[in-house]
């Protein structure tokens, strides 16, 4: 198979294990196994693969408090982060996470973050690190439309600047900022202007299509490794789910949601046009959707058989308890 | 022995420790000073000059120069920590802790616990407190009771230039994000520093003078006041033993609840305000654990709970005094 | 005859004042040599000062019990009794003190032998020019040349004195790669050639008893005595496990407890001598450099041969009678010795906890000029 055919197969693995996991998630919370605040990524699936399928493992990502996607485009262990999800022991931050700070650092994966815009600094930390041990990595930090209003992003923004580090920021646009919509917070209306205000290039991709996301993070990733220093990525996208679980998303029209759903998805794209240009095959993509559903099925059925940490666990992985 | 100055061996155990191992970087405002200028580069080294030297010894690709961005050089250290860096970044003064504190109490501090014990996030952050400079409410504060309040941050303040050499030594090498606080009027003081590499470790306070009738605990640049305000109550007969922590968190609790309990009649004196701090955080301890060997309840030599006023006179009043901590010592003796 | 100072003595070279604990004579009494005048307490020890030399009376008292001054202030005048109040006024009036905070005047100087790739702290005190032969002092596992502050203190006015920081102790390089005590007494051959001594008195404690033994014996023509006190290596026996206790206490608490097992009188072990033997432990190299010398020691005390019989006859060996870490008993292992004092009621350095001890050791180098 050649690597571009298995690049193929990986990237339609990933969005559909994150579209499925992410569905799998909103019932099983619903149901109540899964305890806290959850925020769901469906629908954004191929802006987080588009652009992994850049990285490679010398690679850094950090992302925000909607980090399934990222986590599982990135490499993270499915079945972990389906226990951590349900608060297991065997989860992939042993349950001391949660969904809003999943991580594995093994795999490059610093953290969904429950502070938005707070992966910004960490992440030209990551290519501070990559540009002085001379790794070749880079690091992409992952955020909302609400982030690009933080001050943690415009500091960062210009610190990446300033030091040329191998950063790629990625805006991904989905609409809303919780409850608010980016065409009305975002001053000035137009991040690309934004970040050649700071003194470095953007890129815009629409965020529904996989290979327009893919070719635009190749553009800036290739820019970072080179040495050619930060770029911005800004997708367009939307979420299907509220801004968290139990949000009625009132503030988005009647029908948004479901004309976006039959006529943008990004998974559907996808399909139709590796199957329209002889990329791959029916049953290779029946096949591998199979294989996922397989998988996220006996994710559930593992973590809910695991069981909870020890309460003796509460005084670990810290100096000094008082 | 070498005598140095407090800035001389702060500098020197960030030279020894960059030597000792490439992923020792310096990240802060003005460190160097002029990157980028037609002038000098290295113009300040630290606005304090702490950091002079440094760049000229180990480039610009371990002392790097900042933007005025509290918020993301702070986070870039933090992350620089997390991916494999051992960095150094200076917080000018701890006062401007509010634009970057999401990167220290969100993310460092809780790396190593949220994600489950497998990062760690080997950071060091050093940065200026204190009061007496006649730098007026947004330079001058004592702030190391809000990191003691986080768990999973660690905080050295260290009281000579001794201890700060051997503290920071520690810090570098703590796998722990570290506060290390170093008093702004101390910077020239002088004391007795090896010129080898030595470490003071954290959690392990120090007992300066022995005496049977109050013990003195004392934070920082407060010892002192603390030793002058001893010496004139020895005049009184009263004979004091006094205490420095060394660093806030972890606590030498073990040598302040012996301490307290050889005497029972306990001071302590801090220049932070005294609402919700480290004095009243130890007065506490002692109180709960050490109460059957008190004679006296304990007393504290705080600030006044004001923010730190410009006109010297003011400034001088704001400060704990050697008269104030002689008169809480007295007060505690004939109780 | 002259008006006399009686200044604070600096005893070891971290002392910067000391505190009159007590007078021993008082204004009037005549004053002999040797005659214990003062008692002055510093925060590492409490010691007698005595007069140097003998003739005159105690004139003034000029810091009373309870005062604090520093190294080489005025505390007392000796003159005979014959010279007018007058001149001992002027003499307080105008007396000169330095007070340098680097160093007084008084006291040792320290120098920097390089030997062998090591800088070599010593101590050096006494006349620069002396018909009198050097006595050189080597201390002992874990210490350094401070603690022969007192015998410094005591011997220097008579004759040049020579203090060794054995490189891993003291000010000297930390880090030995091979740190066993024939090394050892090579290095101690190699400064004392470096500094120019063809002959000397050695004294050496502990550690540095078995240091000296083997300098003696391989170099008999620069011993012309030997001083041997509590030395180590005699026997197997090492007790109460101190060299590994010591080696593995890192703590206030335990160390002080460690520490405690060298007197009879725990009460020695001050606060303030903790916090420094902490503080030179924390010293990059010295826990390495430490450790191979237990190791070493442990291995082979007991096995490192007999004094020959030429040096024996010109050997004092003083031991502690209440030694917990090499008992009393040692000494047998050394038959030919031409002195053996067991000093009651101390523990394993004598030269710290006895007040004879400088008396023993003065005498019995007298003995063998």
């Amino acid at each position: 198979m050649s690597r571009r055919d298995n690049q193929l197969r990986q990237a339609f693995w990933k969005m559909t294990a994150i579209r499925r996991f992410e569905e799998r998630v909103h019932l099983e919370n619903e149901k109540g196994s899964i305890p806290g605040f959850i925020h769901l990524y469906a629908g954004q699936e191929a802006c987080a693969v588009g652009v992994c399928m850049e990285l490679g493992e010398r690679d850094y990502i950090a992302s925000t408090h909607r980090g399934h996607g990222h986590a599982i485009a990135k490499g993270c262990d499915i079945t972990a982060m389906m226990h951590e999800l349900h608060a297991k022991q065997g989860g992939i931050c042993a349950g001391k996470a949660g969904s809003m700070h999943m991580a594995d650092l093994t795999v490059g994966m610093m953290g969904a973050n429950g502070i938005v815009g707070a992966g910004n600094p960490l992440v030209c930390g990551a290519a501070l690190t990559a540009k002085t041990r001379k790794t070749g990595g880079v690091a992409v930090s992952f955020m909302g439309d609400g982030a690009s209003n933080q001050a943690a992003t415009l500091e960062s923004f210009n610190l990446a600047v300033v030091w040329k580090l191998p950063v790629i920021f990625v805006v991904e646009d989905n609409g809303y900022a919780e409850a608010t919509p980016s065409s009305w917070s975002i001053g000035g209306g137009d991040l690309i202007k934004r970040a050649e205000g700071f003194g470095m290039p953007g890129f815009s991709a629409d965020g529904f299509d996989y290979f327009a996301v893919n070719e635009a993070a190749g553009k800036a990733v290739a820019r970072a490794r080179n040495g050619d220093g930060p770029s911005l990525l800004y997708l367009t996208c939307t979420r299907y789910y509220g801004h968290f679980e139990g949000d009625a998303a009132t503030y988005r029209a009647r029908g948004e949601v479901e004309e976006l759903m039959e006529k943008r998805d990004c998974l559907s794209a996808f399909k139709s046009r590796v199957l329209a240009g002889g990329m791959m095959s029916a049953d290779e993509l029946a096949g591998i959707e199979a294989e996922v559903a397989d998988l996220i099925d006996t994710s559930v059925r593992s973590a809910v058989a695991d069981v909870e940490p020890d309460v003796s666990r509460l005084t670990t992985d810290v100096y000094a308890t008082y | 022995m070498a005598r140095k100055t407090y800035r001389e061996a702060i500098n020197q155990a960030l030279d020894q420790e960059m030597a000792r191992d490439d992923r020792v970087i310096l990240i802060g405002e003005d460190i160097a000073g002029g990157t980028g200028a037609s002038g000098a580069q290295d113009a300040w080294g630290g606005v304090m000059g702490v950091t002079k030297g440094l760049i000229g010894k180990y480039g610009p690709e371990r002392v790097l120069d900042t933007p005025i961005s509290e918020l993301a050089l702070v986070g870039a250290g933090a992350g620089a920590a997390a991916t494999g860096l051992r960095p150094v970044v200076e917080l000018m003064f701890n006062d401007f802790l509010g634009v970057c504190l999401d990167q220290l109490m969100n993310q460092a501090a809780k790396f190593r616990y949220m994600f489950g014990g497998r990062v760690r996030a080997p950071l060091v952050v050093r940065t200026q407190y204190g009061a007496g400079l006649r730098a007026a409410a947004q330079h001058s504060q004592t702030l190391y009771s809000i990191f003691a309040h986080i768990p999973g941050l660690k905080v050295a303040v260290p009281s000579n230039p001794y201890d700060a050499k051997g503290l920071l030594m520690s810090a570098i090498r703590d796998d722990d994000p570290v506060i290390f606080m170093e008093h702004k009027a101390m910077y020239d003081d002088i004391g007795e520093v090896p010129d080898e590499a030595y470490t003071v470790p954290f959690g392990e306070g120090r007992v300066l003078q022995e005496g049977k009738d109050v013990t003195v605990i004392a934070i920082g640049r407060m010892l002192q006041t603390a030793e002058k305000a001893i010496q004139a109550a020895r005049a009184d007969g009263i004979r004091c033993s006094l205490v420095d922590p060394r660093t806030i968190s972890p606590l030498d609790e073990g040598l302040i609840l012996e301490m307290a309990a050889e005497t029972g009649r306990v001071v302590i004196v801090d220049e932070a305000n005294p609402r919700c701090g480290v004095a009243a955080d130890i007065a506490s301890l002692i109180c709960e654990q050490a109460f059957g060997d008190l004679q006296a309840p304990v007393v504290k030599v705080t600030a006044p709970h004001t923010p730190v006023p410009f006109a010297p006179v003011l400034e001088d009043a704001y400060l704990p005094s050697a008269e104030r901590i002689a008169a809480a010592i007295k007060q505690v003796r004939a109780y | 005859m002259t008006v006399k100072a009686i200044t604070v003595p600096r005893w070891g070279m971290s002392m910067s004042e000391g505190k009159i604990a007590g007078w021993l004579v008082a204004v009037g009494a005549e004053v002999a040599a040797g005659d214990e005048l003062v008692e002055i307490e510093t925060t590492k020890l409490t010691g007698v000062y005595e007069a140097h030399e003998g003739g005159g009376q105690l004139r003034r008292i000029l810091a009373e019990e309870g005062t604090v001054r520093p190294v080489g202030a005025l505390i007392g005048v000796i003159a005979d009794a014959a010279v007018p109040d007058a001149e001992i006024d002027a003499f307080i009036a105008s007396y000169v003190f330095d007070e340098d905070e680097d160093g007084a005047s008084a006291g040792p100087k320290e120098e920097r032998v390089e030997v062998d790739g090591y800088q070599v702290n010593v101590l050096r005190a006494g006349p620069a020019e002396s018909e009198e032969l050097p006595l050189v002092l080597v201390h002992g596992f874990g210490g350094n040349a401070d603690n022969w502050a007192m015998t410094v203190a005591a011997m220097s006015p008579a004759r040049p004195v020579i203090a060794i920081d054995l490189p891993g102790h003291g000010k000297s390089t930390k880090l030995v790669s091979d740190p066993r005590p024939e090394t050892y007494a090579k290095i101690v051959a190699r400064v004392l050639k470096a500094l120019g001594v063809s002959r000397c008195h050695v004294a050496g404690h502990s550690y540095g008893g078995l240091v000296c033994a083997i300098l003696a014996a391989g170099n008999p023509d620069l011993v012309a005595s030997l001083t041997l006190v509590d030395p180590a290596g005699l026997d197997a026996a090492i007790g109460e496990d101190y060299v590994g206790r010591f080696v593995g206490a890192n703590d206030r608490r335990t160390l002080k407890d460690v520490m405690g097992l060298l007197f009879e009188d725990t009460r020695l072990v001050s606060r303030s001598m903790v916090d420094d033997m902490l503080n030179y432990r924390r010293i990059e190299g010295v826990q390495a450099t430490l450790e191979k010398i237990a190791a070493d020691l442990s291995a082979r005390a007991g096995t490192f041969g007999t004094l020959p019989a030429g040096v024996a006859g010109r050997t004092l060996v003083v031991w502690g009678e209440k030694d917990k870490i090499f008992p009393p008993g040692h000494m047998e292992r050394i038959p030919g010795a031409a002195e053996k004092h067991v000093v009651a009621g101390v523990g394993h350095m004598p030269h710290v906890e006895s007040p004879d001890f400088n008396r023993l050791l003065g005498d019995f180098i007298a003995r063998h000029a």
